[in-house]
């Protein structure tokens, strides 16, 4: 029979649909970050750092970017004879068959995977944030206290506690309490989304809620195991850790790699970050091309101007054009003489020539407010944007454009531009 | 499949001077992001010739590291695979490689133990992208014994570091000069060559009963007249990169859009080992002009 000390369960089958038309096609954790990498890398490359060898992924929204991107897990040294990477989607079952329809109902529905390893120790991770972190000492952690469950977390600015899975601990790092988004919370310590549950502990919680509706872990599993008297632990973590769920968080976060000194470092030979990148040509900076303070990914043709901002592979930047503030996906192509600031663009989408982007006051986006702020125009993959055309603050664009959708050639700050159909 | 490949890259190179101090010119960095080698191995799986061996010998620890896995290329496979062979003393053998077809002999077994019917031979030392299928159509139609791949040089270009070819109406090579002195012709053997497996393992062993050790004079050379010998002339993108201008110029080739254009964006890809490298980053201050940065 295999044994495995510790597996990890990498919940990536959200939308995040905070994320706008970024994720429209793509799931969440598949979402180009710093260039070249996608969120997923993070925890994947955190995974074998930590020595952790065998990871189930499980999918559910959009797979086919994230199911691409892992194949059978080469980047990270996950193609094991034994263990490695599994992709794991909602299955049909003889009875019963539904889709993953909580985050503990997704590890539920996968326990023969799990059985599979005849693991001591089950390592819960999500696909949605941006953090180096040795889960190793986390397990040392959790071994020492004896511990069932031992949940990462982190001290919060009190007047954000709310958004969070607030803990209480006792002087040993024992869980007292443990609120799901209380509106006055007790304690500044955040819940992280990552725990190591014994085995025999969490499968006990997940068969005997099974039934629950919608089984989660926040709101229901580790209740439950407080409830009935577990040993659960805190294990306080002060790193770098970044939700990137909403635009303006996933574009500050973006923003921060550009820093002399970042304070979350891709640049250190200890605990490198994986990812599957198909693109090893060098980058071309042209005779009248400017690069400052930007991180540039290869096989990038740079002939414009590029100023504080995160380009992607293979993105071309025509003459005479300036970037700022910007984030720029993979296989982007901008035009010559486009004027481009504070804006997210997806891959592969074309950009026509005198094109300017961010114009305009900060009108908040008539439809999607809440999504759509922080003065950011979003713009999704394979979009085509023509020629000549200006494009407001807090705007959203997909799809394939012409000059007739911008009336007076002018896309309004607020303006949100959705087209259906493909670029062939 | 129907070619074997065997790519060449034991060669010292004294006019490489301290560039090759440590490395083999196979494993010399091309346009900031590949090494040689890599564009004849990626010409080889894009061809699909899935059994490829590597000859190495001089200063091959650089190399070695390059090639430690074979994936990056999708070689690795049941049927096939990437194999590097440097000399071992054997039974009858306690020699270096004493040149390139005795690199083959020291090496004959894993010839003889092939199925596929046809060997395609290049060096390390060239970029260029080729689909090898079209020169073994070309040498098949032929019904050459060998075909060499060829190019013809500029009429500013210094021939006589190659060996020079004259061929009559029907391509078939008349004349073949090693590193002349004075160069009769700008048309260059580019090292590639397309022969039928049996056949070069017959050349080989006879070469070596004659204790000869050179592919280009002890078999292209000697036997021109004898053998039905191939040009297959090219008008694409090729150049050696053993001689420290040629290497520099190379690399600045890639300055040019065409040639960039020609390599990294059509299709099919040059593959290389991925380093895990992090994105380039420009810190303020930074001037960059005209310039290729590998990451």
């Amino acid at each position: 029979m295999f044994k495995k000390e510790m597996i990890a369960m990498l919940l990536a089958g959200g939308q995040g649909s905070r994320l706008g038309v970024l994720t429209a096609k793509v799931a969440k954790p598949a979402v180009a970050f710093g260039g070249k990498y996608r969120i997923i890398d993070f925890p994947l490359s955190n995974c074998i750092n930590s020595g952790i060898d065998t990871v189930g992924v499980l999918t559910q929204y959009q797979p086919l970017r994230l199911n691409t991107h892992i194949g059978i897990g080469i980047p990270w040294d996950l193609d094991r004879n034994i263990g490695g990477v599994s992709i794991l989607p909602p299955y049909e079952k003889s009875s019963n068959s539904e889709w993953y329809t909580g985050t503990a109902n997704a590890i539920y529905q996968n326990l023969n995977y799990m059985e599979t390893y005849n693991p001591d120790y089950v390592l819960i991770l999500s696909g949605d944030h941006i953090y180096k972190m040795d889960y190793e000492v986390m397990l040392d952690f959790h071994k020492s206290n004896n511990a069932d469950v031992t949940i990462a977390a982190m001290p919060v600015p009190i007047e954000e506690a709310s958004r969070f899975g607030i803990v209480v601990t006792d002087s040993e790092s024992r869980i007292k309490e443990f609120e799901e988004k209380p509106e006055r919370p007790s304690s500044n310590l955040a819940s992280m989304g990552i725990y190591i549950f014994s085995w025999p502990v969490l499968k006990e919680a997940l068969i005997r809620l099974k039934d629950q509706p919608n089984c989660d872990f926040g709101k229901h599993i580790i209740p439950y195991c407080h409830g009935r008297g577990d040993r659960l632990f805190a294990y306080e973590y002060n790193g770098y850790w970044k939700d990137v769920g909403t635009l303006s968080s996933y574009w500050e976060a973006n923003m921060e790699l550009i820093d002399i000194i970042p304070e979350f470092n891709l640049y250190e030979e200890f605990w490198k970050i994986y990812t599957n990148s198909a693109n090893i040509p060098p980058q071309y900076i042209a005779e009248q091309g400017v690069v400052d303070r930007c991180i540039i990914s290869n096989g990038s043709e740079i002939y414009g101007e590029v100023h504080s901002s995160v380009l992607g592979g293979s993105v071309t930047i025509g003459k005479g054009s300036v970037v700022r503030d910007s984030i720029i996906m993979q296989g982007v192509t901008i035009g010559e003489n486009c004027v481009i600031e504070k804006a997210i663009i997806a891959e592969d989408t074309v950009i026509g020539n005198d094109v300017i982007i961010g114009i305009g006051s900060e009108t908040p986006n008539k439809t999607k407010p809440n999504i759509y702020s922080g003065g950011l125009a979003t713009i999704g993959e394979n979009s085509v944007i023509p020629s000549g055309v200006q494009i407001g603050k807090n705007t959203a664009i997909s799809g394939i454009t012409s000059i007739e959708d911008y009336s007076g050639g002018v896309l309004e700050s607020g303006e949100t531009l959705i087209k259906a159909g493909d670029r062939i | 499949m129907r070619a074997v490949g065997i790519i060449l890259a034991g060669g010292n190179n004294r006019k490489m001077h301290e560039l090759t101090a440590k490395r083999a010119v196979a494993a010399m960095p091309i346009a900031g992001s590949y090494r040689a080698i890599d564009f004849a191995l990626s010409n080889m799986t894009n061809s699909h010739i899935q059994k490829v061996a590597v000859l190495t010998q001089y200063n091959a620890r650089s190399l070695n590291e390059h090639l430690n896995s074979s994936k990056w290329w999708d070689f690795g496979r049941k049927q096939g695979g990437l194999y590097v062979f440097t000399p071992t003393i054997t039974a009858d053998n306690g020699y270096w490689y004493r040149g390139t077809a005795d690199a083959i002999w020291q090496n004959l077994d894993f010839l003889r133990k092939c199925h596929e019917p046809y060997v395609i031979i290049t060096s390390g030392d060239a970029v260029y992208k080729m689909d090898y299928n079209k020169v073994l159509e070309y040498h098949i139609e032929k019904k050459a014994d060998i075909t060499v791949v060829c190019k013809e040089l500029g009429p500013d270009e210094d021939a006589t570091r190659f060996g020079t070819i004259r061929m009559n109406e029907n391509c078939r090579i008349q004349e073949f000069e090693e590193k002349p002195m004075v160069a009769h012709s700008q048309i260059v053997s580019t090292g590639i060559y397309v022969i039928r497996r049996r056949q070069l393992i017959d050349l080989i062993e006879h070469c070596a009963e004659e204790e000869r050790h050179d592919f280009v004079t002890d078999i292209l050379i000697r036997y021109k007249n004898l053998k039905k010998i191939y040009g297959y002339k090219i008008d694409s993108y090729w150049n050696n990169i053993s001689t420290v201008d040629a290497y520099y110029q190379t690399n600045m080739d890639f300055l040019k859009p065409e040639v960039r254009n020609y390599f990294f964006r059509e299709l099919p890809a040059v593959y290389s080992k991925v380093s895990d490298q992090p994105p380039a980053k420009y810190n303020p201050g930074s001037v960059v002009k005209n310039s290729l940065v590998g990451s």
